[in-house]
């Protein structure tokens, strides 16, 4: 699988390391639980885009092989009698079939474009995938000249022009080639679970016509007698999972946005006869939702499932991403222990088997025994890699902030680390704002640190993984997550008196584009700034954003357009023109999340502060340039990062 | 096509005259559905009978190599093909090839004078597509696309394919005058920040500084060893005339010919006309457009003199050529759509662009109120009682006046009266009624409502119930500020709209101008005075459906200023729709693809249907 036979940890960490990354994603157990199915993407140089594969790995004897080869991303999923049927989304998608003896034959053609497929019955399938509230609307938004738009959200990143569009359920009957949408024809579906117990599918989502709200309903579809309601009316939760636990129980996780827009979800119980619902758990975990961060990833998996009476999930936690269990009464507990993180998972029998990030290594298949906790690694795609590479281990410095709340943070000394020198350092934040880091490996630290960089990162307020105390941040926006930020620096150049203080860097992407802004208008303690697919001004967001007029709307209430004093205060854009620090900007044209016209108010106005200034605009790319840009983009980024802070910190030419 | 008229609007543009003057060509550029492009043809006219077309298509540049030749550029993938073009016998022979996008500016000799956008470092040399390395202000240019380290520069070509850049590496080129032996031309030398046109220079065989000063020049020309320009100073407001100096072509200072309320280029809006040379000498003599009024004439000034106007019909001249005691220029004449003509013994039409034309056609009756000039486009007949629309320009230092305008033409001929007026900002009514810096949305919206009345007096059959707004860029700006401020419109148009002052200082390739000399603000120090100003600061008394329109290109309001009008509307529950012409600019309504200008009235018409 590797060139490299070394692995005495001797070679350096390249940029293009990138291109020896294996991602793995949408594992699925086989129905007897003694094998796994699991996607494999690597970038592909030549074609400047990935490689996808899929494989299967037998728990039991560990074996590994590869179903395709062909490097398409496919759908795919079990059948109930232990096939795997796989295809490649197209237009209509037609199904292959491989048994458990290795044989593969033609299965079915599902006349649409399949997101994802799971089985009902062996004949029955069902099917996501994406409809049109109109034929009308199909037209207008497929259409070359013109792209008509009448919906709100309008568009969405990664994706495109999206109103009139919405995400639907189906089933498929194989044998009749009966094709029935189950989902309202409004309705959007966020997320579902097939209940093959009590013959159900939940699916919670937003029933609209003109706007999307923020807090959603939830669907429920009786399988036996075809008839779906919404039994959870919208407007009161924002919703993040649902599933039946009982034939008349019906268990969701949602907020109710009491203190922040973001806050962690209530696991309530709605009884389907009587119609109560009540409370059932509070972790103050958040479901769903983003983990610890990594750049090694691509395409996810499930991070929510049900399994017996209970639900999983995995949620940040301090420094990992664990495995969580919420039971039908309601009592709640960790299930992994092991530092890193959970990505996605699924269970069967007493065995959990993930996809996960162990030992500062990247992903891998391991198992986990839901009675003993033991894990177990399975494979070993960037095993010999990890092995034959200088990863630099991550020291914890954590600090108290002077609100009294301890901050998770960390430092990445440079390799081959001398004490008696000093090193410039670079200050890496992550997105979100409700998203963390954690103790998992990360590229591009790891190549800085292998360049002579000492790295440090922390989880300010406003971070996914500390509760709700921790992560409210709506509408104080650049406030105590800003001082966390300027504590950490104080903190770590406390700590590592080689850290030349003149020499500090500072990026970030996102939300993390959004701090960088905000720092670099309030100090000029960093001597370079990389800021990435960043929010310079809430007013442009509120419209260019594709959740924007939600999200602001929660940080400015009711509206930006009524608190516009407010708005602009809290945004980067008002203190550019005080820039004084060397200001790099990485965006991508398509990018729907923090478009770039809402951070043109940053570089103008540092270009108007005399400051340096360079952008490089990546076209084609969208929000996501950072972790699923065609290679050449990803290399490209980071070398230009690299270059800025090589330039600034280290006082190299630029090329 | 849902309206196929559109297809029998031709115009002209590259109109010049031959050396000795016996005959002159233009490019002509018809529509094509099959392309979804205008197709470039010479027509050639000898002053005696109808124009003809020489040549095959393709065309998009050219200029007179001798009396009977013309050297024409086609693009071609990789580059341009330069061919000279028998205008005797219509036939091409290759000139020469060039690796790169390049236009014809004149012949030196048996050299092609072109220019050309070309990158400035070795860095920007190597980009692909992949992506866009941008360190200057603004970024882009709408119509254009990004462009740091990217300067229009002059190079001479020869038959052998040697190309050599004849003007400063970092200077980009906006204005060039040439004959058969030198160049003038002027540019500026962009710092991060964009600058203005400042410097002056010459090449005669070797290249010469002329003038480098503060004033910004909108013109040049080359006479006989001087070269005229028109300036304005660096605190002239918008809208201002531009002094009128000559200067010789060895440099020195420059001599001030006029100081005059004559307002130099052709401001006239129309989305049937063209834009091209509107400044020119022949020997000592200046010849010059000039709008005022509602009209651009075409202007002499011989030294010591008065200027004298060479034409009096209403219109619009929007280019010209002077060449061997020969006058042609193109334009809009009375209910003609895009024509040129030859000034001899009055105006002598010598193209017939428009002989099978179906365009609609309504006569214009002016409504004058106060000091605002107007008009009202209506259908005769006056029995029943009609919607109408009020048009606006953009702008707002723009005209408009009594000239074809398709889209005006077709909204009546689809039963709608049309209404539009020079309100305050428009220019050619003095330099005080053009000036409207820090007053947007003020003396303007207030001279619309009530133009709007007067109209309504001069129309009965006017349904003041059934009216709707409609304008581009600074008009789309109007017409949003008017329904936050009034409920009388039925219905809205709102292409390539300004809705927030704020973020267009950032997001618009003329921001910062637009900011300082439009706003009198800056969103960095005072961004209270450019919210105040913005239509969306009145979102709450917006209850008109809107039809946003907006070019994905558009460069000049950004498309996120229509997403911003888009998004709230629909927040506050006001109906409202949005169509994205991808990879359309600014000029969508004028200059835009056949099928994107075809859809455009689809769907205005379709707007207007619903809501009058």
């Amino acid at each position: 699988m590797h060139s490299e036979k070394s692995s005495n940890h001797s070679l350096p960490i390249e940029i293009t390391d990138l291109l020896q990354i294996h991602s793995l994603s949408s594992l699925s157990l086989s129905p007897d639980g003694g094998r796994v199915a699991f996607m494999e993407h690597q970038c592909n140089e030549t074609l400047d885009g990935y490689n996808s594969n899929l494989w299967t790995c037998d728990l039991s004897s560990g074996h590994t092989a590869a179903v395709t080869a062909d490097g398409k991303k496919r759908v795919f999923c079990w059948t109930p009698e232990g096939s795997l049927i796989h295809a490649i989304p197209g237009e209509e998608t037609t199904f292959t079939k491989l048994d458990p003896y290795g044989r593969s034959c033609p299965a079915f053609t599902v006349p649409l474009r399949v997101k994802s497929i799971q089985p009902v019955t062996s004949t029955l399938w069902l099917i996501e995938s994406t409809s049109y509230v109109t034929e009308e609307a199909r037209g207008l938004l497929t259409e070359k000249t013109c792209v008509i738009l009448e919906e709100l959200p309008a568009h969405y990143n990664g994706v495109g022009y999206t109103s009139g569009s919405r995400n639907s359920l189906y089933l498929f009957d194989q044998s009749t080639g009966s094709l029935r949408q189950i989902t309202p024809r409004h309705f959007e579906t966020m997320g579902f679970s097939f209940c093959p117990a009590e013959q159900k599918i939940v699916c919670h989502g937003h029933n609209f016509t003109s706007v999307r709200g923020i807090r959603g309903c939830i669907f429920l579809y009786d399988i036996p007698t075809g008839i779906g309601n919404i039994v959870v009316e919208p407007n009161t939760y924002r919703m993040y999972y649902a599933t039946m636990l009982g034939s008349d129980k019906l268990v969701f996780a949602g907020t109710k946005g009491e203190h922040d827009s973001n806050e962690n979800p209530t696991f309530y119980q709605l009884d389907l006869s009587s119609g109560e619902t009540c409370e059932l758990c509070y972790p103050d975990h958040y479901v769903c939702g983003l983990g610890v961060g990594s750049d090694c990833r691509y395409s996810g998996g499930v991070t929510a499932m049900r399994f017996g009476d209970s639900i999983y999930f995995t949620s940040a936690h301090f420094d990992s991403c664990h495995l969580f269990e919420v039971t039908s009464a309601g009592d709640f507990r960790q299930i992994s222990s092991q530092p890193g993180s959970v990505d996605c998972f699924d269970i069967k029998g007493d065995r959990v088997a993930f996809i996960g990030m162990r030992n500062m290594g990247m992903q891998e298949v391991y198992t986990l025994d839901l009675c003993t906790g033991q894990e177990r690694r399975l494979t070993v795609f960037n095993q010999a890699y990890i092995d034959s590479h200088r990863v630099c281990a991550l020291q914890p410095c954590y600090f108290t902030n002077r609100d009294g709340t301890t901050i998770t943070g960390w430092v990445i000394p440079p390799a081959d680390y001398n004490p008696n020198r000093r090193y410039p350092a670079i200050l890496d934040i992550h997105g979100g704002p409700k998203a963390s880091y954690g103790v998992v490996y990360y590229h591009e630290m790891q190549f800085w640190a292998n360049h002579g960089y000492f790295v440090f990162f922390c989880n300010p307020r406003g971070s996914d993984g500390h509760g709700d105390a921790y992560s409210t941040i709506s509408g104080i926006n650049g406030t105590v997550d800003y001082d966390d930020l300027m504590e950490f620096t104080d903190h770590v150049l406390e700590t590592y008196p080689q850290i030349d203080p003149a020499r500090v860097g500072v990026t970030g992407g996102s939300y993390g584009g959004f701090l960088t802004n905000w720092i670099v208008g309030h100090t000029d303690r960093y001597a370079a700034a990389a800021t990435q697919r960043s929010i310079g001004d809430w007013m442009v967001h509120y419209a260019a954003c594709d959740s924007g007029y939600w999200v602001t709307s929660e940080q400015f209430p009711p509206s930006p357009l009524y608190d516009t004093i407010h708005a602009w205060d809290l945004s980067p854009c008002k203190y550019a023109a005080q820039i004084k620090t060397p200001m790099l900007f990485i965006h991508s044209d398509e990018d729907r999340r923090c478009p770039l016209s809402e951070m043109m108010g940053v570089y103008t106005g540092a270009v108007l502060a005399g400051v340096p200034v360079r952008m490089c605009l990546f076209h084609g790319e969208n929000h996501e340039l950072s972790r699923a840009g065609r290679p050449r983009n990803r290399i490209q980024r980071l070398t230009e990062i690299t270059r800025w802070m090589d330039h600034y910190l280290k006082g190299e030419e630029q090329a | 096509m849902n309206y196929p008229e559109l297809l029998s609007l031709r115009r002209s543009s590259h109109l010049c005259i031959s050396p000795s003057g016996s005959r002159c060509a233009f490019l002509v550029h018809t529509p094509s559905v099959a392309k979804n492009a205008y197709i470039g043809c010479v027509y050639v006219s000898n002053f005696a009978g109808d124009s003809a077309p020489v040549g095959a298509e393709g065309v998009t540049s050219l200029a007179w190599m001798d009396e009977n030749t013309l050297l024409v550029s086609r693009t071609k993938c990789n580059g341009t093909t330069l061919s000279k073009l028998s205008v005797v016998d219509g036939t091409e022979e290759l000139f020469t090839n060039v690796p790169f996008a390049a236009a014809v500016e004149g012949v030196l000799g048996d050299e092609a004078l072109l220019s050309a956008r070309r990158p400035v470092t070795k860095e920007k040399a190597q980009e692909d597509g992949g992506w866009t390395v941008l360190d200057e202000m603004p970024i882009w240019k709408d119509g254009i696309g990004y462009r740091a380290k990217i300067r229009r520069s002059l190079f001479l070509c020869d038959g052998d394919g040697q190309v050599r850049c004849i003007s400063p590496k970092n200077m980009d080129i906006r204005l060039v005058s040439t004959d058969r032996s030198r160049v003038a031309y002027a540019g500026y030398t962009p710092g991060v920040l964009d600058g203005s046109v400042d410097e002056i220079r010459y090449w005669d065989g070797a290249d010469h500084l002329v003038y480098k000063g503060t004033d910004e020049i909108q013109q040049i020309a080359l006479g006989d060893g001087a070269i005229f320009f028109a300036a304005l100073s660096p605190d002239d407001e918008a809208g201002v005339a531009p002094k009128l100096m000559r200067i010789s072509v060895a440099g020195g200072t420059p001599a001030m010919l006029l100081a005059s309320e004559l307002l130099v280029d052709n401001y006239i809006v129309s989305d049937a006309g063209s834009q091209g040379r509107v400044f020119t000498a022949s020997g000592d003599t200046l010849y010059f457009v000039a709008t005022e009024k509602g009209s651009s004439q075409l202007y002499r000034l011989v030294p010591d003199s008065e200027p004298q106007c060479l034409t009096t019909a209403a219109g619009s001249i929007d280019q010209f050529d002077v060449r061997a005691g020969r006058v042609v220029f193109a334009g809009l004449r009375g209910t003609n759509c895009h024509e040129v003509y030859c000034l001899a013994d009055g105006e002598q039409q010598l193209s017939s662009l428009h002989r099978d034309s179906t365009v609609p056609y309504h006569s214009v009756t002016p409504i004058h109120h106060q000091v605002i000039q107007g008009w009202a486009l209506r259908e005769n007949a006056e029995d029943k009682t009609r919607p109408a629309v009020v048009f606006l320009h953009d702008g707002p230092q723009k005209a408009f006046g009594e000239v074809y305008h398709f889209g005006m033409q077709l909204l009546t001929q689809h039963g709608y009266d049309v209404l539009f007026a020079n309100l305050p900002g428009s220019v050619g009514y003095g330099s005080r009624f053009a000036e409207l810096g820090g007053h947007w949305g003020e003396e303007d919206c207030d001279a619309l409502l009530a133009f709007l009345d007067a109209a309504l007096t001069e129309c009965p059959e006017i349904d003041p119930s059934r009216l709707a707004v409609m304008g581009t860029g600074y008009g789309a700006y109007l017409a949003a500020i008017a329904v936050g401020k009034t409920d009388r419109f039925a219905a809205a148009i709102c292409d390539g709209v300004i809705s927030n002052c704020v973020s267009m200082e950032a997001t618009s390739d003329h921001g910062i101008a637009f900011a300082a000399k439009q706003m009198k603000a800056s969103s960095f120090s005072n961004p209270e005075e450019l919210w105040k100003r913005s239509p969306l600061s009145r979102i709450a008394s917006m209850k008109t459906p809107t039809l946003i329109i907006h070019g994905e290109d558009d460069r000049s309001s950004h498309l996120s200023q229509g997403q911003m009008l888009f998004t709230a509307l629909k927040v506050h529950g006001v109906p409202a729709r949005m169509c994205i012409f991808p990879g359309e600019s600014h000029q969508l309504a004028s200059t835009g693809s056949p099928l994107a200008r075809d859809r455009y009235y689809h769907e205005v018409l379709r707007w207007l249907d619903i809501y009058l």
